[in-house]
């Protein structure tokens, strides 16, 4: 041990000490070429070195290190905690990555990755001493078992289901090797097409990168499974005051959270897959928390989707979160009396819209209110005992109706329905039908099975044309930008989304129309992704400012000079890559020769010589004596280009529609 | 015969409803419908859809001795005072104005607007029955229209509108199934416009002056004022409209490039038609801090402003819905308002000396059931009110007409309102009929599967 070393270190550690009445200002202790040891010792400008004789060398390993908390054998999580007990100081390594420092209580937890394929997980972890000596390694294995929740049945209902391998799908998917056959600008489409509507986007050359990878749409359905978000610093920044504004109840804050998260959220993956699936089922008449309803409360919005997150998280089959779903409070404050809750079930669940059936699911529900104080749910003792015919079966209570209704075949057809529904607003009935009965045919048991197949299918990325969200426009075009916002960006988000008629889980019946194309609800729409947004560039000075409008736009980043082909002796040229590349960027293809020439004709000029200048507000390539200035001003110049190329953008049809491929 | 002359002669002998079904067609077909002439009428319309489906109970207490003593819960000790008018109306739930307007021959409550059919098919489902009321039929396959959407067709084939036309149709709802294209394209004009109260003008498209906009030349040609407001001298630049034209080359024909080609227009319509102001009503002034009488009042300027708009739709979302299934009190209160404002659109008609042209139709997809429920609220029924205002060139206020029974089904909730034996009812699809009728279609019913217009009002 180095205990001469560490005492000096210690001293040092107190930064102040005092030599003959000086005080003296220390730092750093390193060997000098001789072994002895050096430290800077500071008084006002002058720093000296004070030389200490070396130290004796450590040469003994530390203990083996041994649990104060053991693994399990087995487990079925996807990590384990253990603790172990070792030299004060020194690093824990396990199987040879270095993890952690045991601390000065000589123990220390650590996680264990016990994820993947069931079977043996063997771990080794040795510690390191500073000297370098290692102790003998603590050998041990845990064997990975499939969850016995799996297995968990209530009354005919398994509550559990593992999301079905995509080769079990039914619903024509989408490969590797259909989408490299595509052309370029095809790729660039499809690609577009999936990306936003998981609310993503990758900037051009991260995209092109992965479509010229070989295997785009598998390396995104894979990540999709693959957890690579840092849950704990996301969670917690969404929710700072000083970048986030946090609202009063009277703002809906629940689901301006929601909204934020999308776009904090770094990584495409199944923490990101998740949120986007709750979400996705909020908008929908089978789980809106419809806060427009004077019965319903705000902190439905969360605790509706929180659970839906939660449950996904868990592997909870769709059966099973619906029917947890339908006993809700929150689902009671929606649909309010017995005849009225069980007759929207069975519209909304079973497609079932015999009004002789009401009666028989109000008889079941007949000791089931929402209490006037506080629109609370209330389910009394009296139930029905009366045996009643509904599903084929018979059901007497509440918890019958709800159990026996997500049980049956049609519960699954329906509730595919409405997501196919969801996704080609705009296919005919017997597209919809013919694309309904080849998901249903691969017996889905949970949300992923549907929303996977849908999204990654043939149907879906090359044959369907519909018009996209203003979640799947906004969020894809932020991650294309380098969007910046400011502190109160996504309470915008959400009041234009009401405006737009998009509103997000506020109504009753979910959104109808996702998209409502009447005059008032687009103008709405493409004045937000215009103004708020396209035409809306983030000044660098205000980077730090949140609260600053200026912060706001998309960033310089998304205009550096290295995101396109340039040739200061060819400024027509290096004019029309520019373009190309805002638009490859933005609605994934190059402009046309009529677009091109608008802007050239705008911003290009032919001097006297028959030379092409630019325009003085445009000139990328404008020359000042101050390099800083001269950099500062191309970057302003290529702005005023970017942006009248966005404002047009955002004039076009393509901008907010998802397109066929052919 | 010929088939028009077959269904005149039907319709004459009062029996239109057994016509077979092959009559009918919920596609439109043009050449079946005998159009007289729009300006007879010069009828204008605003809709008020009470979506969720509104108690019949504020225009109707008739049966509420009977319905007391059958409901589940008691009326009294939730309601409070429920006072009967002279025309047993709940006066507490907009009562004493709906005897306001029908002392003053401006409106007509039909009590009887109950389906026949719905109770056959046994529906009572929000979504079928809205459709079935804004499409005008029963058969709501892909291929019906909504019932705004043919009489637009209509009115162009009949050279009523144009392509000149200042908005015909406008929308302070969205765009709901009334607008529902069927199997033939609707012209873009044609289609809905919105607007909201607040008089916002989404249409108009700000940062367009900003100095790199513009050309030198534009800029030389007004250096002090290019950029400001049109007032102060300031003009758009020439390149946001080349941005327009060369888009729209581009976009591809739908609903977009519509909206996009309308939108400069719809902008300017926004900012002159509505900012008018609405004359000195006295004591008959829109109730104030009310978003529901700023859109009815917003409605009311726009009609009277603009004779081109021939139908504006407004959903009550900012009263409140009227699925009223438990803790129905706040409905006393919606009533009040949607009454108080009404009185305040009739005076406001009539100090434009438009009384004799607008009219006001207000109904919702069904009414509810009458048991007062264990949550305080009422279920889904099968009938309900039809509320008509003015429109009193072509319009007989007859005040109230249409009885009703109470019915209990034996069944624990079941307690419904269905027409008295021998009184005057009609299908709600009748008011899709009476619609067009107003606007110069002679035989209506072939496009609302033979029910046709709600006879009284033209007797």
């Amino acid at each position: 041990m180095q205990q001469t070393i560490r005492t000096i270190k210690s001293m040092v550690g107190i930064v102040l000490f005092t030599i003959l009445g000086f005080t003296y200002s220390a730092s750093g202790a390193t060997l000098d070429e001789q072994g002895k040891t050096v430290i800077m010792v500071m008084m006002d400008d002058i720093t000296l070195p004070l030389i200490v004789d070396k130290p004796v060398p450590d040469t003994t390993p530390p203990a083996e290190p041994h649990f104060t908390i053991s693994p399990p054998s087995t487990t079925y999580e996807k990590s384990a905690l253990v603790e172990i007990s070792g030299e004060a100081g020194s690093t824990i390594y396990l199987n040879s990555h270095k993890i952690a420092t045991i601390g000065s209580s000589g123990k220390s937890i650590i996680e264990l990755d016990t994820s993947g394929e069931n079977g043996n997980k063997t771990f080794q972890i040795v510690l390191k001493d500073r000297a370098g000596n290692t102790s003998k390694p603590l050998v041990f294995t845990i064997k990975k078992v499939d969850d016995p929740k799996y297995n968990t049945e209530y009354k005919g209902l398994t509550l559990y289901h593992k999301p079905m391998d995509h080769s079990a799908y039914k619903l024509a998917q989408l490969s590797d090797a259909d989408f490299n056959a595509l052309t370029a600008a095809q790729k660039r489409k499809v690609a577009d097409t999936l990306l936003s509507t998981l609310f993503f986007a990758y900037p051009l050359h991260t995209l092109e990168e992965k479509i010229n990878s070989g295997h785009f749409v598998s390396s995104v359905y894979n990540g999709l499974h693959e957890e690579r978000t840092d849950k704990e610093w996301l969670e917690s920044y969404i929710l700072d005051d000083d970048i986030f504004r946090q609202y009063s109840q009277w703002y809906d804050p629940q689901a301006i959270t929601i909204l934020s998260r999308f776009y904090a959220m770094k990584e495409l993956d199944s923490y990101f897959f998740k949120h986007w699936s709750a979400y996705i089922l909020t908008q929908t008449v089978m789980f809106s928390p419809a806060y427009e309803l004077e019965s319903t409360h705000t902190p439905d919005i969360g605790n509706v989707y929180n659970r839906i997150f939660h449950f996904l998280d868990d592997d909870a089959g769709m059966r099973f979160i619906t029917y947890v779903h339908m006993m809700s409070e929150e689902n009671w404050r929606r649909f309010r009396s017995p005849e009225d809750n069980g007759r929207e079930m069975l519209e909304i669940f079973q497609n079932d819209m015999e009004d002789s059936h009401v009666p028989i699911a109000a008889q079941a529900l007949k000791n089931w209110k929402l209490n006037t104080d506080g629109d609370t749910l209330e389910v009394g003792l009296n139930d029905n005992t009366e045996p009643l015919h509904l599903f084929g079966t018979i059901i007497q209570n509440g918890d019958d109706f709800y159990r026996e209704l997500v049980k049956t075949d049609r519960f699954a057809k329906t509730v595919s329905r409405r997501l196919v529904d969801f996704f080609f607003p705009d296919a005919t009935e017997s597209k919809r039908v013919q694309i309904t009965n080849a998901i249903v045919s691969s017996h889905p048991e949970t949300w992923q099975d549907i929303l996977l197949q849908i999204i990654f299918s043939k149907e879906y990325l090359l044959h369907n044309k519909r018009t996209k969200s203003a979640e799947e426009t906004f969020y894809s075009f932020a991650k294309k930008l380098h969007f910046l916002h400011r502190r109160n960006s996504f309470y915008i988000f959400k009041e234009y989304l009401d405006r737009m008629h998009q509103a997000t889980m506020k109504y009753k019946l979910g959104k109808i129309e996702r998209v409502p194309l009447d005059t008032f609800s687009f103008a709405y729409y493409h004045k937000f992704l215009r103004e708020q947004i396209l035409v809306r560039r983030s000044y660098p000075d205000k980077i730090d400012d949140y609260d600053a409008w200026g912060r706001q736009g998309w960033s310089k980043e998304f205009v550096t000079f290295d995101k396109f082909a340039y040739d200061e002796n060819n400024l027509e040229q290096s004019l029309e890559n520019f373009i190309n590349y805002i638009f490859k960027a933005t609605i994934a293809r190059e402009a046309t020769p009529d677009e091109l020439a608008l802007f050239k004709e705008h911003m290009l000029y032919e001097d006297d010589e028959g030379n092409t200048q630019f325009e003085y507000t445009f000139n990328m390539f404008a020359t000042y004596d101050n390099p800083d200035k001269q950099a500062t001003k191309r970057e302003e110049r290529k702005g005023y280009t970017a942006i009248l190329v966005l404002d047009y953008i955002s004039r076009l049809e393509e901008t907010y529609t998802q397109k066929e491929v052919h | 015969m010929k088939r028009r002359d077959f269904i005149k002669l039907s319709l004459a002998a009062g029996s239109a409803i057994l016509l077979p079904d092959f009559t009918y067609a919920a596609t439109l077909d043009l050449s079946q419908i005998q159009f007289s002439s729009y300006d007879t009428n010069k009828a204008q319309t605003l809709i008020i859809f009470l979506y969720g489906g509104a108690s019949q109970l504020a225009g109707n207490l008739t049966n509420m001795d009977e319905i007391k003593t059958h409901s589940q819960s008691d009326y009294e000790s939730y309601f409070g005072d429920m006072t009967k008018t002279t025309n047993n109306c709940w006066k507490e739930a907009g009562g004493s104005d709906m005897e306001t307007l029908l002392g003053n021959g401006d409106m007509t409550i039909f009590r009887s607007c109950y389906s026949a059919v719905r109770e056959t098919e046994d529906n009572k489902a929000h979504r079928l029955c809205t459709l079935q009321n804004q499409l005008g039929t029963f058969d709501t396959d892909d291929g019906a229209g909504g019932v705004l959407s043919n009489l637009a067709q209509i009115l162009e084939a009949n050279n009523v509108v144009n392509v000149d036309t200042l908005m015909p149709f406008v929308t302070m709802e969205g765009e709901s199934k009334f607008y529902k294209q069927g199997g033939s394209p609707v012209p873009s004009y044609l289609k809905p416009v919105g607007i909201n109260e607040d008089v916002d003008n989404p249409y108009k498209r700000e940062s367009i002056r900003r100095w790199y906009y513009y050309t030198e030349a534009e800029r030389e040609s007004a250096p002090d004022s290019y950029w400001k407001s049109d007032d102060e001298g300031g003009f758009d630049p020439a390149l946001t409209a080349k941005m327009d034209i060369l888009a729209q080359h581009h976009n591809s024909p739908g609903k977009i490039k519509d909206i996009f080609a309308r939108r400069k227009s719809m902008s300017d319509f926004m900012e002159n038609v509505l900012t008018s102001s609405t004359p000195d009503l006295g004591d008959d002034a829109y109730p104030t801090n009310n978003h529901f009488a700023k859109k009815v009042e917003t409605a009311m300027k726009l009609l009277i402003n603009n004779p081109d708009t021939k139908v504006l739709t407004l959903g009550t979302g900012s009263l409140g819905g009227w699925d009223d299934h438990n803790e129905a009190r706040d409905y006393v209160d919606r009533m009040q308002n949607l009454f108080a404002t009404l009185k305040s659109a009739m005076a406001h008609l009539k100090a434009a000396g438009k009384e004799q042209t607008i009219n006001i139709m207000v109904f919702g997809e069904f009414g509810r059931n009458v048991n007062l429920n264990s949550a305080k609220g009422w279920d889904h029924g099968n009938l309900q009110n039809l509320y008509v205002l003015g429109g009193k060139g072509y319009f007989n206020h007859k005040g109230i007409v249409g009885g009703t029974k109470v019915v209990q089904t034996g069944e624990v909730n079941r307690l419904y309102l269905y027409p008295k034996d021998n009184t005057y009812w009609f299908e709600p699809l009748s008011i899709a009929a009476t619609l067009y009728k107003i606007y110069g279609v002679e035989n209506p019913e072939v496009m609302t599967d033979g029910y046709g217009v709600i006879e009284p009002l033209f007797s």
